[in-house]
């Protein structure tokens, strides 16, 4: 017994352009031959407008090309009313064919292919979203991964069961390697985020989990790359997640809770534990003035408080009304330092991402939020936070969002332009 | 600021002896553990048995709600009309849809932390599946064959009663789900008649049924493949009436109420948070030959064209229905807009002289059964009646005696004979073919031959229906939607617009300290393992 379909989730066939085909040689067979047919189309589905357009300009063409001239208006002898719509199982399209009052129906059900989305890396100037990636599976982080000594950009994008490296083709991103995750646990909220360290020279990119911790060795050839897994939790690292300073990785990790939800507020240094301070979900490190190092802390508490601490971990400010996610980034223009952070909504709200900058005791909102199609899972810097001197050109954010319209998970570059 | 990370060995050393502090946690936005979520249900009882769910029932709706927290299916259908892998993470069939092809999860284990096994979810989904279709096992997959295609399988399997489930010695049922039945009473929430510790057991309530229970608690599963659930345990009140329900919901007492429709308008104009799903309540009319004269087609349309659909929705219903014009809403089949249900008392009153004298008339009324209970049913039922009445058609609404409850209640012989029915029917599948197969062969119309639809084709979907509204044997009234009234700490509601709650992602915005956090976080006090002073986002 040959099986046709290996399906896993969301199995997708046709193209929009192949359904609208095949409806247009069913409603032709029931229109008369060579009459003149007025043609109308209305949306009852999730097809957004420019698909309609897209189906409606596909069966016109189709029609016409069977020998039938499109009017509009009465002096047609034949209505064609065409209606998009869906049920659990697609889309369908349903022809009403209306003649001397007598109407007649065909319906198609059909069901649309995923259409890969081309992302490209142009700067913005202003504060602004630019989609570089969507899938359907979850996304925990995306990264770019430093260029030097490629020739090509790559993405890493790290799913729950996945960490796929990707490869930049003119418009778009092909798959380079995939690597299964060995995962025990799943989580109904999960967490995982990626950075590079260097072990003897050689770069590793790191995909770190609340209770286990992956790695990749950059340096070899792509055919002899490995995933390395480790869960205990005598391995170092395990159960802990470095700080970073927008890009940079810092010596310093903060322990994940029990739930792999947030953090303890348990801050370690490499000679053991440093600090304790309320719990978060997540931080970033800052400096308050061009050509220091960045010191200062910021963390988004699980209590909805956002805090700054200086670098002698004194609280310098507390303030209300902070979503999860935040973090800092580094403006190559006034070489000063800007907070970016989401907003207050849960797993079923559009989302929003606000720029801050730390001010004379205060932190000043700087523009109008970002708007995201939904609610935004994680936050952090375009370029892989590494432990080695920064040398990549992304300066960004990466902000993974769950798009409330499609379902789907999509990675968005947040870029800020500075001097405001 | 650069590590060196062999250094951290040292502090990896370290973590295994620090203790979690408690918080002063309150609002956030990420989903948090804890807390324990009240639920409060119309319904006097709960089977958490699929096997003896009744199809179309809202007895149905509800006892798949509560078994959702405890089974799983193979697959589910998300939000976005994506199949989404379950118990089965592959699934594969040949050209023809005849042979169907799951391989299944590894390592997934039961509440009671044994292993499941493809037998025994072919041992489940066996008395479920329709006739003609046969469930097989080889290694970790399971085979569904049929002699005719099954191409909307996948539909069948994601919704309604293909619950996933093991039947123990006792008879109880396990499952592998996120929550698993920690104890039912019958009297206050402290008077729990069983209980059983997490991983040590893992059963349903005594028998399968929850019969004569008012409190059903289910504690969170922490073995569950799909992710531990963010509310520690989720407490049931049966047998709560309507307005009770959103008393208790504004005193803070219940965190999900369901809302009957005449209460929604009342919930919103006090700011509660209220949800609806998609229509998935059908209230219609169909004939039966229990008298002659509802056999005559004449009389059927002229009853058709009598009812005023528009005022039972707006008016009775208060806006909180739609008019009904076909057995499947729009949502399901998905061309449910194509059919016009006509209302014309002329037109009904020249059909009506064209008939006998006798027919219909006071002397003779044509006798209409309310099957379902409750005053909506009723109130309906008398609005057909006065429709009937302009008409000059005389019905006459006769009592009932319910042997049992339920849409499909039967009639005592004492009753006199009727040849209308008013019944409801809860949607339960997300397969259009095999809701309207169910429909016709629990309700008893159009021809029998003929319930057996084998094609999923929308159009002889569409053709089948239409064919059966033609001839006027069963009469869509109005479609109404479930309503839930929800707290202000429930987060991540995201439940299907078809009525699943999805319960097992929904966490509380709660604040943690002090002696009432601690009371919020098991209101029904039944025997843990867990100590209740646990900070809040602390995963136990």
């Amino acid at each position: 017994m040959g099986f046709l379909f290996l399906c896993g989730p969301a199995a997708r066939a046709d193209s929009l352009e192949e359904a609208a085909r095949n409806f247009a040689r069913k409603v032709t067979s029931l229109l008369p031959s060579h009459n003149s047919v007025s043609l109308s189309v209305r949306n009852l589905s999730s097809l957004n407008a420019e698909q309609i357009s897209h189906f409606s300009q596909v069966v016109e063409g189709e029609i016409q090309s069977r020998g039938h001239k499109i009017s509009s208006g009465d002096a047609a002898g034949v209505l064609l009313r065409v209606t998009l719509s869906e049920n659990p199982a697609g889309l369908l399209a349903i022809g009403e064919v209306v003649e001397n009052g007598q109407s007649r129906f065909t319906l198609e059900g059909f069901s649309l292919a995923e259409v890969p989305y081309g992302g490209s890396n142009s700067k913005k100037v202003t504060l602004s979203r630019e989609l570089v990636w969507k899938q359907q599976d979850p996304i925990l982080d995306l990264k770019f991964l430093r260029s030097d000594g490629q020739k090509k950009e790559r993405i890493a994008v790290l799913g729950i069961n996945a960490l796929s490296l990707y490869e930049g083709q003119e418009m778009s991103w092909s798959l380079v390697r995939s690597f299964p995750i060995p995962r025990s646990e799943q989580s109904r909220a999960p967490r995982g985020q990626l950075f590079q360290l260097s072990e003897n020279g050689h770069p590793r990119l790191i995909a770190d989990f609340p209770k286990l911790i992956c790695s990749i060795d950059l340096g070899g050839a792509l055919d002899s790359m490995n995933l390395e897994c480790n869960s205990s939790e005598q391995k170092e690292l395990v159960g802990l997640s470095f700080l970073t300073a927008g890009p940079f990785l810092l010596d310093n990790a903060a322990k994940w809770d029990s739930s792999g939800s947030y953090f303890t507020g348990e801050i370690y240094a490499e000679s053991g534990i440093r600090l304790h301070i309320d719990p978060f979900f997540s931080s970033g490190f800052l400096a308050l003035k061009s050509g220091e190092p960045p010191a200062v802390l910021v963390t988004t508490g699980i209590d909805g408080r956002g805090r700054i601490l200086d670098k002698d971990d004194r609280q310098l400010l507390s303030f209300k009304d902070w979503g999860s996610q935040l973090i800092t980034m580094h403006s190559s223009c006034d070489d000063g330092w800007r907070i970016l952070a989401t907003a207050r909504v849960d797993r079923t709200g559009s989302d929003g991402i606000m720029a801050y900058q730390f001010e004379e005791h205060d932190v000043i909102a700087l523009d109008q939020p970002v708007a995201m199609p939904g609610p935004v899972l994680s936050l952090g810097s375009e370029q892989v936070p590494s432990d080695a001197e920064f040398a990549g050109h992304h300066d960004g954010a990466i902000a993974v969002v769950r798009n409330l319209k499609t379902g789907e998970y999509e990675a968005y570059r947040i870029s800020m332009a500075c001097g405001r | 600021m650069r590590l060196i990370e062999s250094r951290w060995l040292a502090v990896a050393s370290l973590l295994s002896c620090l203790a979690l502090f408690p918080t002063g946690a309150q609002s956030t936005v990420q989903p948090r553990y804890g807390g324990t979520l009240r639920v409060e249900l119309h319904a006097a009882s709960v089977s958490l048995d699929p096997r003896e769910w009744k199809a179309g029932t809202v007895e149905f709706a509800t006892n798949e709600k509560m078994g959702a927290l405890v089974f799983d299916r193979l697959v589910s259908l998300d939000n976005y009309g994506r199949f989404q892998p379950q118990l089965a993470v592959e699934w594969s069939h040949d050209a023809s849809f005849k042979r169907w092809q799951f391989t299944l999860r590894a390592n997934v284990k039961f509440s009671d932390g044994t292993a499941l096994s493809a037998w025994e979810v072919a041992a489940a989904l066996e008395p479920l599946l329709p006739k003609g279709q046969q469930i097989s096992t080889s290694a970790n997959t399971v085979v569904i064959q049929s002699v005719a295609g099954i191409p909307d399988l996948l539909e069948e399997l994601a919704s309604g009663r293909f619950f996933v489930y093991r039947v123990q010695v006792d008879g109880t049922l396990t499952g592998t789900g996120p929550f698993f039945v920690a104890a039912s009473s019958r009297g206050g929430a402290g008077s729990a008649d069983s209980a059983t510790a997490p991983g040590k057991s893992a059963t349903g309530p005594q028998g399968s049924s929850a019969a004569g229970m008012t409190h059903l608690h289910f504690r969170a599963n922490e073995g569950t493949w799909s992710g531990r659930p963010f509310v520690d345990a989720i407490d049931v009140t049966l047998s709560v009436p309507p307005l009770r329900q959103l008393f208790d919901l504004q005193l803070g007492k219940a965190d999900l109420v369901e809302l009957s429709p005449d209460l929604v308008r009342r919930a919103m104009q006090e700011n509660l948070r209220v949800w609806s799903s998609a229509p998935v309540l059908l209230y219609g009319l169909r004939f039966s030959e229990g008298q002659p004269s509802a056999t005559k087609a004449e009389l059927r349309e002229a009853i058709a064209l009598s009812l005023d659909r528009q005022t039972m929705a707006n008016v009775l219903l208060q806006k909180q229905a739609e008019p009904a014009s076909s057995l499947l809403p729009q949502w399901l089949s998905g061309y449910a807009f194509l059919f016009n249900m006509e209302t014309s008392p002329e037109r009904a009153k020249e059909i009506r002289a064209t008939l006998p004298a006798g027919v219909a008339t006071g002397a003779e009324p044509l006798h209409l059964r309310v099957d379902p209970p409750g005053d909506l049913a009723k109130l309906l039922g008398e609005r057909v009646v006065v429709n009937a009445r302009q008409a000059a058609i005389s019905l006459q609404v006769v009592s009932r005696t319910p042997l049992h409850s339920g849409s499909t209640a039967t009639a005592s012989s004492s009753e006199p004979a009727a040849g209308l029915h008013l019944f409801a029917w809860h949607y339960a599948s997300l397969s259009p073919r095999v809701e309207l197969e169910s429909m016709m062969t629990t309700l008893n119309f159009g021809d029998s031959r003929e319930a057996e639809l084998s094609s999923t084709d929308p159009e002889q979907l569409y053709e089948r229906e239409k064919k059966l509204l033609d001839e006027h044997r069963i009469l869509p009234l109005i479609a109404l939607p479930e309503y839930a009234g929800l707290g202000q700490n429930v987060r991540d509601w995201m439940p299907a617009r078809w009525g699943e709650w999805h319960l097992a992602d929904v966490w509380l915005d709660l604040p943690s300290s002090g002696p009432a956090a601690a009371d919020r976080a098991d209101p029904a006090k039944t025997p843990v393992t867990q100590p209740l002073t646990q900070p809040m986002g602390a995963k136990p």
